[in-house]
């Protein structure tokens, strides 16, 4: 055992969570050394001045004192918990005032701004309105009248046997039908 | 008679009544645990109370794997240690405060309040001798010697091993060797 673990189990002695071994071994040192001596009587000196610090005795009525504490913190917990109710109910009456009303004059302004701004079309936008109609009817009626502004169209229809007759001037530009008898 | 658990079960049954009855078992332990802190009844009674309205507040979710003790010196010790960084604060302040009007008035007063440092009353030697050990080693020599509780108990409630708790006893008491040596020596040749 060496000095270290000695002087360890000297200050522990007293509370005698030592082995009976080593109980047997630090006794032996104790009586041997005086050095591990002096610190055996230091220490279990100390735990006797301590001892000379008295406990103190509560006083009789800590019961009472104690249930008073939880009652008054439960009134008190009680009363902060139902003004803070109390001013959630208030704001939110509030809240949903100010949302209504706010709503009420939004509602209200919209309407009344949007009756004042009429269009007013002067007469020249009227008469470009009308061409701008016409232009529309002239290029959505399926008749071949109308198309003659996109160019000169010199196909002649043939009343009485429906063909189609092509002028030869423009033969040229035509796609000529193929002969299929040409490649079989 | 009813174990602690059995009370703890009852009082989470709305059963105050079991509650005072932890009261009266447990509650002079916790003054006077709170007092080696402390070092006044007064405020050692208001800090027990705080102590056990905690207990009270919290019972509902106590789990019996820690020993009740365990659980209640525990909280105990964060009340008693609050208080006592709080108190040492504001004496601090008011040390500041002493110094500095000390400065301005003069010396003499300074050694009139290092002679309080001089009490004779023994209460106050150990106290004052407790006072200059760091927090875990004044915790655990309170618990050990005081209140006569088991190392592996010790270690739970300061929340580390047991052979932490041995360094704490053995270099807290080497400490307060050396610190109350001269009233050992005297108190020896008194027969102590």
């Amino acid at each position: 055992m060496d000095s270290k673990k000695i002087v360890e189990l000297i200050l522990e002695y007293p509370e005698g969570e030592i082995s009976e071994a080593n109980k047997m071994e630090l006794k032996r040192h104790i009586r041997e050394n005086l050095g591990y001596s002096e610190l055996y009587e230091q220490s279990k000196g100390l735990w006797k001045l301590m001892e000379e610090w008295r406990d103190i005795e509560p006083s009789d009525d800590y019961l009472v004192k104690f249930w008073n504490r939880v009652t008054e913190e439960e009134e008190a917990r009680a009363h902060w918990f139902g003004r803070f109710l109390g001013i959630l109910r208030f704001n939110l009456g509030w809240s949903a005032a100010a949302i209504v009303t706010f709503l009420v004059l939004g509602v209200v302004s919209l309407y009344v701004f949007n009756t004042g701004t009429e269009m007013t079309l002067s007469e020249a936008d009227l008469k470009d309105n009308e061409a701008l109609i016409d232009v529309e009817k002239a290029i959505s009626t399926e008749s071949s009248k109308p198309l003659e502004l996109y160019g000169p169209w010199n196909e002649l229809d043939n009343p009485e046997t429906g063909d189609a007759s092509v002028d030869e001037t423009h033969s040229s530009d035509l796609i000529r039908p193929v002969d299929f008898g040409d490649i079989y | 008679m009813l174990s602690d658990l059995d009370l703890i079960f009852k009082v989470q049954d709305g059963d105050e009544s079991a509650f005072s009855e932890l009261m009266r078992r447990h509650y002079r332990g916790v003054v006077n645990y709170i007092y080696k802190f402390t070092h006044s009844v007064e405020s050692s009674e208001d800090l027990a109370q705080e102590v056990f309205i905690r207990v009270y507040r919290s019972i509902d979710r106590y789990r019996p794997e820690a020993k009740f003790t365990t659980w209640l010196y525990k909280i105990a010790t964060n009340v008693s240690i609050t208080a006592v960084r709080y108190s040492n604060r504001e004496k601090n302040v008011s040390l500041d405060e002493m110094e500095e009007s000390n400065q301005q008035t003069g010396d003499e007063k300074i050694f009139s309040a290092s002679d309080f440092t001089f009490r004779r009353e023994i209460s106050a030697l150990i106290f004052e001798a407790l006072e200059t050990l760091p927090e875990k080693e004044k915790i655990a020599i309170v618990l050990c010697k005081y209140e006569e509780m088991p190392y592996i108990e010790v270690a739970e409630v300061i929340g580390c091993s047991v052979g932490a708790v041995k360094a704490y006893v053995y270099r807290g008491r080497m400490k307060l060797i050396e610190k109350l040596k001269p009233h050992l020596r005297k108190d020896k040749a008194h027969g102590l």
